[in-house]
């Protein structure tokens, strides 16, 4: 696509294709590695890191407060009651869960793809993936009312000689989710391991060479090692890429299953997984524009990143727009009195003001993504990627609480309002989820040098003239 | 200087209401002087402790009142938590809950147990098998025959008598809540003298020395104010005494009494009667302002709701009665009418008069009505004048005596005394217009002539009209002796306090309304050794030392004694078993009123608020405000849990600017109280309702919840005010509600009816098919009506996607009958009972987390201003296909073959995705540790069949499957079927109407497989299949169809 | 640059994948036989009691009968543990100043219960019922083992779930003829040791050992049979139509008309089918219900 907007002296311009580039000009396989690897190997900590640091650490102090009082007490703490018997913990689990998608999704599928764009990022992207799946996993198990019985949901000869119950999508979660956060892990850390090696070698230290020597274990970049890698991260994105789609479809069975007006709908699976990235790719330019900022990654994620990543979204944004639209419209297709009146409820009743915040985020500001100028502005971008995870979650607000507050017996409708450890827990979270990621980019290598080498045109080069790939790191 | 003494010390008492909140705190206060504990102490005390050992000795420490104590010293930010019950226990809970997890790692092995067997077992106790007693429970209204459930000589349970022939096995929740009553912890224990443990004998000594020195002057000096005496013993035992101390005076006082009813029987009767209603006989029913199916505060509730509800039920007949209620508070009675008419207060007795005049009673029709009401009035009149012997007009117990006056007149007109009504001796062995002696005594207090005043069983100091501002005429006493359950108000301030035993801890004999005598006999040695009025009296005699036993067993086996003739003991024996004296019944008395009505027709259109004053329906006059249960269960009508409120129709709301929670000061007669906005549909305008029994100071569940309604209480006109004026005084008072009736807005295109004067619940109910009812007229014409129209299709049992259930043996199955139910709570509070529901408090059950396992869902149809009522009990339908069992992720709950929907606590994890799943939302959780651990007492009263649920578990309605197990085994036995109405569910038990049958919906015969058979039976929400076991039998109105014509009132 | 790890680290590198393999399942192994061990269940663990009361003395010594002491076991869930009164009803006369009985005498004399500790200690929300139990063919020794030859008392089956289950799934395991109920030895029937039960039809609501009559001796030859039976109306047989008295459990069985035709078992499935029919055993699906035992 030829981008006339852009002045045509502009380094970042690819000449022949007229497109931004995924990497500056000028770059070599020394200047990569350096790039990135300074960031870790570096002596001296950068303050704004420790300060990040810190902030984060000590909300995960609010977290560790929030749940020893629950622990204490009980879920009671909570705003749960009858009828409204699942709130933030759910909500907040969802949500997290959909975050972790971009990850796998940029990995996997954006791998077998062949989607170039996607090596300056998919690192950290899949970090991301990991620590949000850390805090999404930790919902199911602290919302149950008896947390110390949580063993009970697997599967093991216990002397009771009962089993768990396989009918029940909370089981599905068990597994689709464990399974998820298995497959992320190992993928993540497979990837990792040549850039291990490469800081391995750079680092004076000789913790540093011990720390990054066991971790990249004795990766020495021989070719049988990379044919090695290059199959282990095709059959691993093989396997993830089911997995991206499946984790959200399960969980939303969990609402899909309930014959709950508002949760009982077969349109839920693939509208929770284009959430799902919607939401994800949204988190990732949130972390993405302030690193590159902070670290002067602009050579490396460029505005083609960035533009991508919003064609992503808007594309997703207009698939949750579309389940959007279909509910309302099967609410009234059906003729069902639930349905309409779950739908009248849900946009007129006293819960009405989240739905609408949920459409301003969710559909109606995204629109803007459509211009171009928009789509490679960084600001707007970072922004809008708040909204959107803003509108995201209420999006799970609306399905879970609103849901829940008027359902079949009028007698029994109530309302929700959330208390003080609700927000403690949520609030807690994201400290966790930002103090895991500052941890990360401090320690480990946020962008794969590797792959980012073999998009240099010197790796291209090399295929012409058939000269031996110089060794990593020298 | 005495006086001083008392009074420093009452004051310095009634500063420290926690005291009389922690039981036994008087010696514990004494006791602990010497070891004070202090939290270090407590941690090394259990740092050495693992596992459930640990957890043990914490919960044996929480409950000792050193801890107490403790706390108070420790947290002084507790200490006023402490006051509060909840927020007591839970503080103990917060521990408890830590201590749980503290003690997890020891938990894989059950802690040693230790068995304490009997030293000589008593004979006839098989332990595990639970026995039963007959007995009454004295009410002022006349006594309530019940039968006993014992566990090891243990009370667990009380019911109705299903013998009896005049009760028949129906309750109501102040008899079902009486056990929790015997198992207060706040019970006082100990005989006091100024706040000092004495004991009885001390007491005697005083009380002899002063009787020693009264006998010349024949008692002068000497009164008794007694709560109401239905027991023919205690009356014998006055009427003795009175003979030896001629002078001194014995005065009842009750604040719901029943002085309306005496005063209009001694005008027209020149004597006292009570009237008894034969609504067996009836087939038009008017109540004037009488809410005689609001519960036992009703003389002969249980009779008349169920005669009443035995001419609905349409079985076999198609004739019903009908009932026109004219009333100026809203009630359930109002809602169960065919035709129901709000008047003001002011309004009622010309009403009633009008009423007299139009059907040829006497007595002018005056008053100037609007034209509605007019023309009601003329509907019921003529509807009256057509059924002459087969009607009855029923007066109100709080309504002035001229209606009770016109009510005479109007029955006695249409000839219906003798036949609808019968006209028979009190039921009170000493009627006495209570308000008029207790304002004579006061004056006679004031004038220092009153030397020793004994109180039975009456707590003035709270609950007397304010305008006798009875507490300075009480210090103007030299002594004064208070008999008393509860160190309450009055206790604290009398100088003698004797703990008063229980009603299933002592001997007495009591009448029900229609006089049949019943024995009631101790279920359990008096816990804290309590004492009865019979005591008291009894010492007065010349035969001092004669026990109660031995006094009942005189009045009735003593010369002359019923019980007397033939063989005396096998009657005693028998009148035991049964549980009342056969042939005591009072034969009906022939009396006519004499003279015309009193013109006096109540007073004129009065201006400004009309205040009108009720007794609660559960705390009743402020004697059961300290039950849990009865503070908790939502109110019929109202559903106020934990409050009182002051209820006004909307327009009043709005009239005085007016929100709901508004803090709204009511002022009348100078005096002020303020309690929090709440609007009542169907009240009259300008009329505020302002329920009495709250407000109390004392007890850990009573203290501090709601107004005291006496406070602004006049002796003249103890139900109505005139002229009162509101006050919004800016401060939110959170009312306690647990079902909210939100105005429908929705315009007629989204499903609404676009008044917006009607309740989006309401007319959701009727759209949804969850109530379900026509007209006579119209289910003759038509008697498949429940099944037709959009909601109301039930699919096919194989339209599933799991494979349909077999049912070999037993399918357990209920009908509910709508037309029966009066919405009274029985079943509620029968249901607490039996399956050891805990008690959460206010404020959860502000946030919707009462734990109830049945409830009576209300539904208001048509403008909120008049509205029409549907009663609808509801709780777990044990679907067939129930959604709760395909999504609970551990099997916690799960089908039984028996069509039984299990929940199996401790295998449950508290997912809660049953409950979200839930189409009848009658699943409920521990939110938090909601059981009561702590209090010993307690654990005495809970049912041994069933778990006592911990912190975070699910659970629900099972149809009683102890009870169920229970005759299982018993069939198993001697193999046969378990026979049809062998198991009675708790509910179905206590019901006063029948309108609850259990069973076996496979045996073809039993009860409910017939009545599940009838073309009304439908099943709330069976069109989403969940296939519910529990199904209702759709109501039918009997409707005066001229008349609703006239109003426009039911349009079909 | 000098490598940190030498070729050996791969090896240990493999090893310890292997390693952390065998230490989960192990682990895995090791909780699986730790919740079902004595360590946990309390199997065969002698409680320390105030009095070291030896069932076996007293039942195979002295051949008391079990509901000499615990009265309640056939009309009640809970099986009665004797008061202190049942032991002085002897120890009034002998071994009256026996250092052992010290403690009962004690409770006598000042009436105090004698604290006993609780050898089978079910959890409180699992409710057990004797009675059914006993009156529908499951014996003592099922649940209590050899009560008879335990000196000290001592629980011998686990008490788990999956115990009772066992049971509950296919009863006829444990079935034996109501008037074995108390008969510690009774090993079930087998080749070596064959069981002959009759059976009449009896109307239904006659108590459950009502039609059934078994015998260890083979009726076909001589020999009494003495049989104690329980929950039996002297009537019991009596009753049933035809009239004629067919011998009641004391009477010998030579003297049974031929009209009773005793069936031979050999093996205790066939025996347990048998009695599952005649004493209406409800099926494993009902048996297996949760609220059989947790209400």
């Amino acid at each position: 696509m030829a981008t006339k907007d852009a002045p045509v002296n502009n380094p970042m311009i690819d000449p022949v294709t007229e497109e931004y580039r995924v990497i500056a000009p000028g770059h070599t396989f020394k200047s990569v590695t350096e790039e990135v690897s300074r960031i870790v190997l570096t002596s001296h900590t950068p303050l704004g890191w420790w300060f990040g640091f810190l902030l984060a650490g000590s909300v995960v102090g609010i977290l560790m407060t929030a749940l020893t009082w629950l622990f204490l007490k009980g879920v009671g703490i909570w705003a749960i009651t009858i009828p409204v018997a699942w709130g933030f913990a759910i909500i907040n689990f969802v949500w997290w869960i959909g975050i972790g998608h971009a990850g796998t999704l940029i990995s996997a599928i954006l791998l077998l793809f062949k989607q170039g764009w996607r090596n300056s990022i998919n690192r950290f992207a899949e970090a991301m993936t990991i620590f949000a799946v850390v805090c999404a996993g930790m919902f199911p198990l602290i919302h149950v009312g008896r947390p110390w019985l949580g063993y009970w949901l697997f599967p093991y000869p216990s002397t009771m000689n009962y089993w768990p119950q396989f009918r029940s999508p909370l089981l599905w979660d068990v597994f689709a989710v464990s399974t998820y956060a298995t497959i992320s892990v190992v993928f993540w850390y497979i990837g990792m391991i040549p850039d291990l090696g490469t800081l391995r070698d750079r680092s004076t230290s000789k913790a540093g060479q011990f720390f990054y020597g066991l971790l990249s274990v004795g990766w020495r970049g021989s070719v049988r090692h990379w044919v090695r890698y290059e199959t282990a991260s095709l059959l691993l994105a093989g396997l993830a890429t089911p997995l991206v789609l499946s984790v959200h479809s399960v969980i939303s069975l969990d609402f899909s299953v309930a014959l709950l007006p508002g949760w009982h709908t077969t349109i839920f699976p693939p509208y929770f997984v284009a959430g799902a990235i919607y939401s994800g790719f949204a988190m990732v330019i949130t972390l993405a524009v302030p690193i590159r900022k902070f670290y002067h990654l602009e050579d490396l994620i460029t505005i083609r990143h960035i533009d991508n990543m919003n064609k992503v979204m808007l594309t997703t944004g207009l698939i949750v727009a579309y389940g959007y639209s279909t509910e309302v419209f099967m609410s009234w297709y059906s003729a069902s009195h639930w349905e309409y009146f779950m739908m009248w409820n849900r946009m007129f009743g006293p819960m009405g003001w989240s739905y609408w915040t949920l459409i301003t985020c969710n559909i109606a500001t995204p629109q803007l993504l459509w211009s171009r100028k928009l789509r490679k502005n960084v600001a707007f971008t970072f922004v809008m990627s708040l909204i959107i995870n803003t509108g995201m979650w209420f999006e799970r607000f609306v399905i879970v609480v609103t849901s829940l507050t008027r359902d079949y017996l009028p007698s029994s409708w109530g309302t929700y309002r959330a208390t003080k450890w609700d927000y403690a827990t949520f609030l807690g979270t994201l400290g966790l989820f930002t103090f895991l990621f500052f941890l990360f980019i401090r320690f480990l290598p946020m962008i794969p040098m590797s792959e980012l080498r073999m998009m240099l045109p010197q790796s291209k080069v090399k295929e012409v003239h058939g000269e031996p790939l110089p060794e990593a790191g020298d | 200087m005495n006086r001083n003494e008392r009074s420093a010390f009452g004051v310095q008492r009634s500063g420290e209401p926690e005291h009389a909140a922690v039981p036994g705190s008087q010696e514990s206060l004494v006791q602990i002087e010497p070891k004070k504990l202090t939290l270090a102490e407590i941690r090394a005390k259990l740092a050495n402790q693992k596992g459930k050992k640990f957890w043990r000795s914490v919960d044996e420490l929480a409950d000792s009142s050193e801890f107490a104590e403790l706390v108070n010293k420790e947290f002084p930010s507790q200490a006023s938590e402490w006051i509060d019950p909840v927020s007591r226990r839970g503080f103990l809970k917060v521990m408890g809950a830590s201590m749980a997890l503290a003690g997890l790692a020891g938990c894989t092995k059950q802690p040693d147990e230790p068995i304490y067997p009997y030293v000589t077992a008593p004979p006839d106790l098989t332990l595990g098998k639970p026995v039963y007693f007959a007995s009454a429970f004295p009410f002022t209204t006349g006594a309530v025959p019940v039968l006993i459930k014992s566990a090891a000589y243990r009370p667990i349970k009380v019911d109705g008598n299903p013998e009896h022939p005049y009760v028949r096995g129906g309750s109501d929740p102040i008899t079902q809540a009486t056990l929790l009553d015997m198992y207060d912890p706040d019970r006082s224990q100990h005989i006091l003298y100024r706040g000092e443990t004495r004991n009885w004998a001390s007491f005697l000594a005083a009380f002899r020395s002063m009787l020693a020195d009264k006998k010349p002057a024949g008692g002068q000096g000497l009164y008794f104010l007694s709560a109401t005496v239905t027991s023919p013993t205690l009356a014998a035992q006055w009427q003795q005494a009175q003979k030896n101390y001629p002078h001194a005076k014995f005065v009842q006082y009750d604040p719901a009494n029943r002085d309306s009813h005496y005063r209009a029987s001694q005008q027209a009767f020149g004597q006292f009667v009570d009237a008894q209603y034969r609504l067996d006989q009836a087939d038009v029913i008017v109540s004037l302002d009488a809410d005689f199916l609001g519960g036992a505060q009703f003389p002969g509730f249980h009779k008349l709701a169920r005669d009443y509800a035995q001419k609905r039920k349409l079985d076999g007949t198609d004739q019903m009665n009908r009932l026109y209620v004219i009333e100026t508070v809203t009630t359930t009675t109002g809602f169960k009418a065919d035709h129901r008419l709000a008047v003001k207060p002011s309004q009622i007795a010309a009403f009633a008069q009008a009423l007299a005049g139009a059907v040829g009673g006497g007595g002018s029709s005056a008053g100037n009505w609007s034209d509605h009401d007019a023309k009601y009035l003329q509907g019921v009149a003529a509807d009256l004048k057509a059924n002459g012997g087969k009607c009855v007009v029923i007066p109100g117990e709080f309504a002035p005596p001229e209606v009770h006056l016109a009510a005479f007149a109007i029955n006695q007109a249409l000839g219906n005394v003798g036949k609808t009504v019968v006209y028979t001796d009190p039921v009170n062995p000493m009627p006495s217009i209570q308000c008029d002696d207790l304002k004579a005594l006061v004056a006679d207090m004031n004038a220092g002539k009153v030397e020793w005043l004994v109180i039975l069983n009456a707590n003035p100091l709270y609950s007397a009209p304010a305008d006798l501002d009875f507490e300075s005429a009480f210090n103007k006493v030299n002594t004064v002796v208070h008999l008393g359950s509860h160190w309450d108000e009055t206790g604290q301030q009398a100088h003698w306090h004797i703990n008063n035993a229980h009603y299933l801890e002592m001997w007495s004999d009591a009448r029900a309304y229609d006089g049949t005598v019943s024995i009631v006999q101790p279920m359990i040695d008096p816990m804290y050794g309590g004492h009865s009025a019979h005591e008291i009296l009894q010492s007065m005699l010349d035969n001092p030392d004669v026990s109660a036993y031995d006094a009942v067993r005189a009045t009735w086996l003593g010369n002359g004694g019923l019980l007397s003739k033939g063989d005396a003991e096998f009657n005693w024996r028998k009148a035991l078993h049964d549980g009342w004296i056969d042939g005591t019944a009072f034969a009906p008395k022939t009396v006519a009123p004499k003279g015309g009505l009193a013109t006096s027709a109540g007073t004129a259109a009065a201006s400004g608020v009309e205040v009108v004053f009720r007794p609660d329906a559960h705390v009743y006059d402020g004697r059961y405000a300290n039950l849990g249960w009865m503070q908790e269960i939502p109110r019929p009508v109202t559903n106020l849990s934990w409050d009182n409120a002051a209820q006004m129709s909307f327009a009043t709301m709005e009239k005085n600017g007016l929100a709901e929670n508004d803090a709204v000061e009511i002022s009348v007669g100078g005096k002020k109280i303020i309690g929090g906005a709440l609007a009542v549909p169907g009240l009259p305008d300008d009329v505020v309702v302002v329920t009495l029994g709250q407000g109390r100071r004392i007890g850990r569940v009573a203290g501090g919840v709601g107004y005291n309604g006496y406070l602004i209480q006049q002796s003249g006109a103890p139900w109505m005010l005139a002229g009162a004026s509101l006050r919004k005084t800016g401060d939110i008072y959170d009312i306690c509600v647990t079902k909210s009736h939100h105005i429908d807005q929705r315009s007629v295109a989204h499903g609404g009816d676009g008044s917006g004067t009607h309740s989006i619940e309401g007319n959701e109910s009727l759209d949804r098919g969850i109530i379900r009812y026509t007209t006579l007229t119209e289910y003759k014409k038509d008697p498949e009506f429940a099944h037709e129209g959009v909601a109301r299709w039930t699919p096919e049992p194989n339209e599933s996607m799991f494979p349909a259930y077999r049912y070999d043996k037993n399918a357990w199955g209920m009908s509910i009958d709508l037309n029966s139910c009066i919405g009274c709570n029985a079943c509620v509070t029968a249901c607490f009972a039996e399956n050891n529901i805990p008690v959460v408090g206010r404020e959860q059950v502000k946030i919707g987390r009462l734990m109830q396992w049945i409830r009576i869902d209300t539904y208001f149809e048509g403008d909120l201003a008049a509205p029409r009522a549907h009663f609808q009990p509801m709780t777990c339908h044990q679907c067939e296909n129930a959604p709760c069992e395909q999504v609970c992720p551990v099997g916690a709950t799960v089908h039984s073959p028996e069509g039984l929907n299990l929940m199996v606590y401790n295998r449950c994890v508290g997912t809660r995705y049953c409950s979200n799943n839930c189409p009848y939302k009658v699943r409920r959780f521990n939110f938090l540790l909601y059981s009561d651990y702590e209090t010993e007492s307690l654990k005495l009263m809970r049912n041994p069949e069933v778990s006592v649920r911990s912190r975070g578990v699910m659970e629900k309605c099972s149809y009683c499957s102890q009870r169920i197990e229970a005759v299982k085994i018993e069939a198993d036995k001697d193999n046969r079927d378990i026979r049809d109405g062998e198991i009675r569910t708790a509910c179905q038990q206590a019901c006063p109407t029948d309108a609850i049958i259990f069973g076996n919906i496979n045996d073809k015969t039993s009860r409910v497989a017939k009545i599940k058979t009838n073309e009304r039976t439908y099943g709330v929400l069976a069109d989403i299949n969940t296939r519910p076991r529990t199904t209702y039998v759709a109501g039918v109105l009997n409707i005066n169809e001229p008349l609703a014509q006239e109003l426009g009132e039911y349009s079909s | 640059m000098p490598q940190i790890f030498d070729r050996s680290s791969n090896a240990l590198a493999r090893m310890s994948l292997i390693l952390t393999g065998l230490i989960v399942i192990s682990l895995g192994l090791t909780l699986d036989e730790v919740q079902r061990s004595p360590w946990v269940t309390r199997q065969g663990q002698r409680a320390d009691q105030p009095v070291p009361f030896s069932h076996k003395h007293h039942v195979e010594g002295l051949g008391l009968q079990c509901q000499y002491c615990h009265t309640t076991v056939e009309k009640s869930s809970y099986a009665g543990i004797p008061p202190t009164k049942t032991c002085m009803n002897c120890h009034a006369q002998i071994w009256t100043n026996a250092q052992l009985l010290e403690p009962v005498r004690q409770s006598w004399a000042t009436g105090a219960s004698i604290p006993w500790t609780r050898v089978h200690d079910l959890p409180d929300y699992v409710f057990f019922n004797h009675e059914i139990h006993v009156n529908k063919g499951i014996g003592c020794s099922s649940c209590h083992g050899r009560v008879d030859e335990m000196p000290i008392m001592y629980m011998q089956n686990s008490l788990q779930m999956e115990w009772c289950l066992n049971c509950h799934r296919n009863p006829e395991k444990n079935l034996r003829p109501t008037s074995e109920i108390y008969n510690m030895a009774w090993q079930g029937a087998s080749e070596l040791r064959p069981v002959w039960c009759a059976a009449e039809d009896v109307p239904a609501g006659s108590p459950t050992a009502g039609g059934v009559t078994c015998t260890e001796e083979n009726p076909k030859m001589n020999g009494g049979v003495q049989m104690a039976s329980l929950s039996r109306p002297p009537t019991g047989l009596h009753a049933q139509a035809g009239g004629t008295a067919i011998g009641s459990e004391d009477t010998n069985p030579i003297q049974l008309p031929a009209g009773v035709h005793y069936t031979e078992f050999t093996s205790q499935q066939a025996l347990g089918q048998f009695l599952e029919k005649h004493y209406d055993i409800r099926n494993p699906r009902e048996l297996t219900s949760c609220e059989v035992c947790h209400r």
